[in-house]
């Protein structure tokens, strides 16, 4: 348990000196992994769950990834673009005319 | 003479089970509803009967969690094998 809170400090840290202003920091639990993975030599079962909102120029993404790549308590890292909120535009489904497009009416 | 005019007893067009509903890569009980329990392949439009937004963003979903690791490729996560039917597919 320290271990997990010593690898996420430095992880924050590392993320401060970059220039990124974390938001957030949800912690997802400890739960088998849904596959056996093997990183640094070693094949691991079960792992942390971590989710950073944070802020950050795009030029961040790349320094981090080979940084957290290097990290030995990080299993598997990675970056998702904040889902925007669409405008609900479903019209719902028009059943598609099979036969006029096979033969290329419009 | 009949007046031409829209046809007035047109329903309004059928909405797919996902209309209102954001699909996130986190729940990844919503996404195992749309993969094989056996082979853990997503299945396709005409089986799961998603419109075609939902159907790519459902997808997307999926791969992203499996890469991250929060939803297994190969098979279906145990947990989520007794969900209710959603696809129309016959085992």
């Amino acid at each position: 348990k320290p271990e997990t809170a010593a690898a996420l400090k430095r992880t924050v840290e590392a993320l401060m000196e970059r220039g990124a202003v974390v938001r957030k920091l949800e912690n997802l639990g400890e739960r088998a992994l849904p596959y056996k993975i093997s990183k640094h030599s070693e094949r691991h079962r079960r792992g942390w769950y971590f989710l950073i909102d944070l802020e950050a120029p795009p030029s961040i993404v790349s320094a981090m990834m080979e940084h957290l790549g290097r990290d030995i308590d990080v299993i598997r890292q990675g970056f998702v673009k904040h889902p925007v909120a669409k405008p609900e535009e479903c019209a719902g489904m028009i059943p598609v005319n099979h036969e006029g497009k096979l033969k290329g009416q419009k | 003479q009949p007046i031409q005019m829209e046809n007035p007893y047109k329903e309004p067009p059928k909405r797919c089970i996902l209309c209102k509903i954001t699909v996130d890569y986190k729940n990844v009980q919503l996404l195992s509803q749309f993969v094989s329990p056996y082979t853990g392949c997503i299945y396709g439009r005409h089986i799961t009967g998603l419109c075609h937004r939902k159907q790519r963003e459902v997808t997307k979903a999926i791969k992203r969690a499996q890469v991250l690791g929060f939803m297994p490729v190969v098979l279906k996560n145990p947990q989520f094998l007794t969900d209710p039917k959603i696809c129309n597919i016959k085992y």
